[in-house]
């Protein structure tokens, strides 16, 4: 339960077996590229350089996808071993083929539809005319009147009263902020009334000349024929659905193999080149070693040369967690979080732990637990792996603790006799009996938590050499001491009447670590460095504002292990909350009658489970990300994605 | 008790619509367009402006009108507030159907004197015309100052109009009918509100006394910069409001110039976006008053103050976008449009 080892792999190949290698990459399935650093030393052609080539297969990839949409094909991956086209003008010919079979077709249903755009257009305006009994060629043909048709704002309309000219305005319709209609005036005043109406806004609507007879006539010849090439439109994407029944394998082929072809030529960004050598460089897991060797075993084109995973400071390793069947499901929450780095700590395995045993704690209950595992198989089969996976563990951990609290769907005295008969007097552990001891171990469990979290921090603090991390910090030895002790005797005075908050203890392992937490950077620096620093950013760090600071920053810790502790106190609280609302149901199912009480116990039970469930499986992530990964954890790792030429219909 | 929480009520409503004017970002998005009808269309696909403009295409529509129709829409929200509350015909809250009615009435001066009419009626907006008990368009029709003064018998606007000054030479004197018209809006305005209101009089006129510091002393500049009025005349040019105070104005009448007067603005509570070597004192300005009515309307609990603020700051951002069209339409760098907005 680690994480996986990884090695640095460096391929080195001629030019012009390029695109082969980059396959054979694309189907190891396991080598991850870096992206080659362009050297600025050296000149012309003894710097490395990046290959940045326009890709030939772009154009004919959105040729052939527009191509695909016009014959109404959905463009599915398709085994592609057939097709022949190679080279990006082997596919702009296919697809130029094709577009002159189609041209014809496709002229005439353009051409059809832009006719019907046009009259739907014509129809909007005339719309807009309603209750216009003139004909439209005679009002436009009159010799002494000119008239306009368009719209005008509403509030220039109020103040064409003001206008002594002579003309009139007819309207016809009024949306939000225009009137629609025309203006008439005489033809000599054209020019004044036009200004007029121009200058408060009224813009014009020019009637195509296809549009004859009063507003009536109009919509019904436009709609007739808007009908009549509705025909020719269907005619031809008739011609057009045959051509693609002839050649849509062909084209599916085609795409499929364009689409690869054009996700290899891609990764070329990544390569660099010398002179007539290129340079691949990437990450394998160490396991994968022998398969990927393998493939390249029958190309001698290409030499591999395996190094370890820190070989080039310009690449961080990526991090594949390594976890047991136990812990696998909940690498998901790890990853939603972040993962780690490359040489930092995987917590699939305490996090899997605490996980499951605060589920059952929270949701105890044996039929429950038993229905949950169940639906956690079906789910992790058909849906989701991991969370079916999560589902069957924490319903395990449920069905435990469900039958150490007596709990089976709600019935809480059903396991009695079960405990009678085999002698244990303890058991079962009834919520409501014991709140004060429930209460206090979800605080104690909380305690325990956050002092593994620290040791954790403590640990990789160690490893990776930061003393301030590892020894001064309020999660390192210092905060561990501070925090412990205060817990441990308070705990020992409280409830055990053993007094040890003694003047030495409160010196030894309460004052001194306070002090320690206070001056965590400069005693840090001083044993690193052996040199007085009061902060690590600012050089001109005052006395003053060292004390301001750290003071705050104190204050905040300790808030932080007071609140932090009795944010567990919500375990035990759920083990109530639960108890409570199964009450309720068994209350329920007492006031109604015999025939009613089963469906109240399965709704009551459904409603429970889903409701609660939920809220305890959110809660128990709340407490693993804030109270437990704040402590020790920072996912800042890469995550592993291995190189490969998907299939893809998105054009950039 | 129960009509403060109906204040409450309206000033949360303010507050949400204030939640949805546009950001700097949007006004960013907006001066990085190539042409007006973009602006309409970016300005049609905003939440604050997209029912206002769902008829318009974005195409065709004249520039001139897009500004109306967005000053229409602050205007109609402000009826919308009022209309909510019930305050259509309190004392006070007619404040901006008073204030275009002011404006445009200092417009009509100027195009009877001018004899430019037909350039007003084209101007004044439809809202205007609806909203105000004065006929703008029968008055269009006279021909001269004491034609309109005639006109206006039986209207508030009389007694103003027939204290008209006129020179010697028989002149309309059109500043002094300026200052005289807006002053009588802020009389009229500060009467309202200290019979009106208790405790919120006093944040109202302050904010009132803050707008018209920022119009007195941009004003005075411009007359000491580029007209180098004498201090007492810059004085008599000015509206009697003041929230600064008017020995702290008087000493900026005096100032010996213009750059004399940019270092004591600098220094006054106006000054925190005024630094002497700007080229105008106008936008530094401008900001700060915004800035105050914003926090204004953040921490006040009175629905007058809140509309007040509010409508400022709407008028502000109709400033704004009016410059961006005008910035878009003539093809000004989009850095240097975004750096003139007030914001």
């Amino acid at each position: 339960m680690a994480i996986e080892k990884m090695e640095f792999v460096s391929i080195t190949s001629s030019r012009d077996c390029l695109d082969t290698v980059l396959d054979k990459c694309c189907e190891s399935s396991c080598f991850q590229i870096e992206p080659a650093v362009a050297t600025s030393s050296g000149d012309g052609e003894k710097a490395l350089q990046l290959l940045n080539d326009k890709n030939p297969y772009d154009v004919p990839f959105k040729g052939l996808a527009s191509i695909a949409t016009e014959l109404g094909i959905e463009l599915i991956e398709t085994d592609y071993s057939s097709c022949r086209l190679e080279s990006g003008a082997d596919f702009t010919e296919f697809c130029d083929g094709l577009e002159s079979s189609l041209a014809e077709a496709s002229r005439i249903k353009e051409a059809v539809q832009q006719i019907i755009s046009q009259r739907k257009a014509a129809l909007i305006q005339i719309t807009h005319l309603n209750g216009l009994n003139e004909q439209f060629d005679r009002i436009f043909s009159c010799k002494h009147v000119h008239v306009r048709v368009g719209k005008l704002p509403i509030e220039s309309q109020r103040k064409l009263e003001y206008y002594k000219q002579d003309f009139f305005f007819v309207p016809f319709e009024h949306d939000r902020n225009y009137c629609w209609g025309m203006y008439f005036c005489p033809k000599d005043e054209k020019e004044i009334v036009d200004d007029i109406f121009t200058s408060l806004y009224f813009e014009t609507v020019r009637i195509p000349d296809f549009v004859k007879g009063n507003t009536a006539e109009a919509f019904e010849r436009i709609g007739a024929e808007i009908a009549e090439e509705e025909k020719n439109v269907e005619k031809a994407e008739s011609e057009l659905r045959s051509f693609a029944d002839v050649h849509e394998g062909e084209i599916q082929r085609a795409f499929s193999k364009l689409c690869h072809k054009r996700a290899v030529f891609e990764l070329r960004r990544k390569v660099g080149v010398l002179r007539d050598k290129v340079f691949i460089k990437g990450f394998i897991p160490a396991k994968k070693h022998k398969e990927f060797e393998k493939f390249f075993a029958d190309y001698p084109g290409a030499i591999l040369t395996f190094m370890p995973p820190d070989a080039d400071s310009s690449c961080t390793p990526p991090t594949v967690l390594k976890n047991t069947w136990f812990t696998r499901p909940f690498a998901m929450l790890v990853e939603m979080y972040g993962l780690p780095d490359y040489t930092g700590y995987n917590p699939t395995a305490f996090v899997a732990l605490t996980y499951t045993v605060m589920f059952g704690i929270m949701f105890g209950d044996l039929g429950q637990g038993f229905v949950i595992f169940l639906l956690g198989l079906l789910i992790g089969k058909k849906v989701h792996k991991s969370f079916g996976g999560m589902m069957t563990r924490c319903g395990v951990s449920s069905m435990l603790f469900g039958t150490v609290y007596g709990s089976v769907f709600g019935f809480e005295d059903l396991l009695d006799p079960v405990f009678e008969g085999i002698g244990i007097d303890f058991l079962p552990l009834h919520p409501f009996h014991n709140t004060s001891f429930i209460l206090l171990t979800a605080v104690g469990i909380g305690v325990a938590l956050i002092l593994i979290s620290m040791i954790l921090n403590i640990i990789i603090g160690f490893r990776e050499g930061d003393i301030e991390k590892a020894v001064f910090s309020n999660n390192g030895i210092a905060g561990l001491l501070f925090y412990g002790s205060i817990a441990g005797g308070v705990a020992a005075t409280m409830l055990f009447d053993v007094e040890i908050m003694s003047g030495p203890f409160i010196l030894l392992f309460i004052v001194i670590p306070a002090i320690c937490i206070f001056c965590k950077v400069p005693f840090a620096a001083a044993v690193k460095y052996k040199e007085l620093r009061l902060s690590n950013d600012e050089e001109n760090m005052t006395v003053g504002n060292f004390i301001v600071e750290n003071f705050f920053e104190m204050f905040e810790y300790v808030l932080s292990y007071v609140s932090n502790t009795m944010s567990f106190l919500r375990v035990g609280g759920f083990v109530l909350s639960h108890a409570g609302m199964m009450l309720v149901v068994s209350t329920l199912m007492d006031m109604v009658s015999a025939g009613a009480k089963p469906a109240v116990l399965v709704i009551g039970n459904a409603f429970v489970m889903v409701m609660e469930g939920m809220i305890v499986a959110i809660q128990i992530i709340r407490l693993e990300f804030y109270e437990i990964f704040s402590r020790f954890y920072s996912g800042d790792g890469k995550p592993f994605e291995p190189v490969k030429a998907g299939f893809s219909t998105e054009i950039e | 008790m129960l009509e403060g929480y109906s204040s409450n009520a309206i000033v949360a409503k303010i507050r949400s619509v204030y939640g949805k004017m546009l950001t700097s970002d949007d006004l960013k998005e907006m001066v990085s367009k190539r042409s007006v009808a973009d602006v309409a269309d970016l300005l049609r696909s905003t939440e604050r402006y997209s029912a206002k403009l769902r008829d318009v295409d974005p195409n065709t529509i004249h520039r001139a009108l897009l500004e109306r129709l967005l000053a229409e829409h602050c205007f109609e929200t402000y009826q919308r507030f009022c209309k909510f509350q019930g305050y259509e015909n309190k004392p006070f809250y007619d404040f901006l159907v008073r204030k275009n009615e002011c404006a445009q009435m200092i417009s009509l001066v100027n195009a009877v004197n001018c004899g430019l009419t037909e350039s007003f009626v084209q101007q004044v907006p439809g809202y205007v015309l609806s909203s105000s008990k004065i006929d703008f368009l029968a008055l269009a029709a006279c021909g001269s100052i004491e034609e309109l003064t005639a006109a206006l018998k039986g209207t508030v606007y009389y007694k103003v109009f027939r204290n008209f000054r006129y020179g010697e030479d028989g002149r309309f004197d059109f500043p002094d009918a300026e200052i005289k018209l807006r002053t009588r809006f802020y009389n009229g305005l500060a009467e309202d509100i200290k019979k009106s209101f208790g405790s919120d009089s006093s944040e109202l006129l302050r904010l009132i006394g803050i707008e018209t510091d920022v119009i007195n002393i941009i004003n005075s500049y411009r007359l000491k910069a580029f007209f180098r009025y004498e201090p007492e005349r810059i004085k008599h040019s000015m509206l009697p409001y003041s929230h600064m105070g008017k020995k702290s104005l008087r000493k900026l009448y005096e100032s010996s110039g213009p750059q004399d007067m940019m270092r004591q603005i600098e220094k006054s509570v106006y000054g925190k976006y005024v630094s002497t070597g700007d080229r105008n004192v106008e936008d530094g300005l401008r900001r700060r008053a915004l800035e105050i009515m914003k926090h204004s309307l953040a921490k006040t609990t009175s629905a007058p103050v809140a509309l007040y603020a509010f409508m400022y700051i709407c008028e502000n951002e109709i400033r704004n976008i009016v410059r961006v069209i005008e910035g878009v339409r003539y093809d000004v760098d989009p850095a240097l449009i975004f750096g003139m907005l007030i914001i």
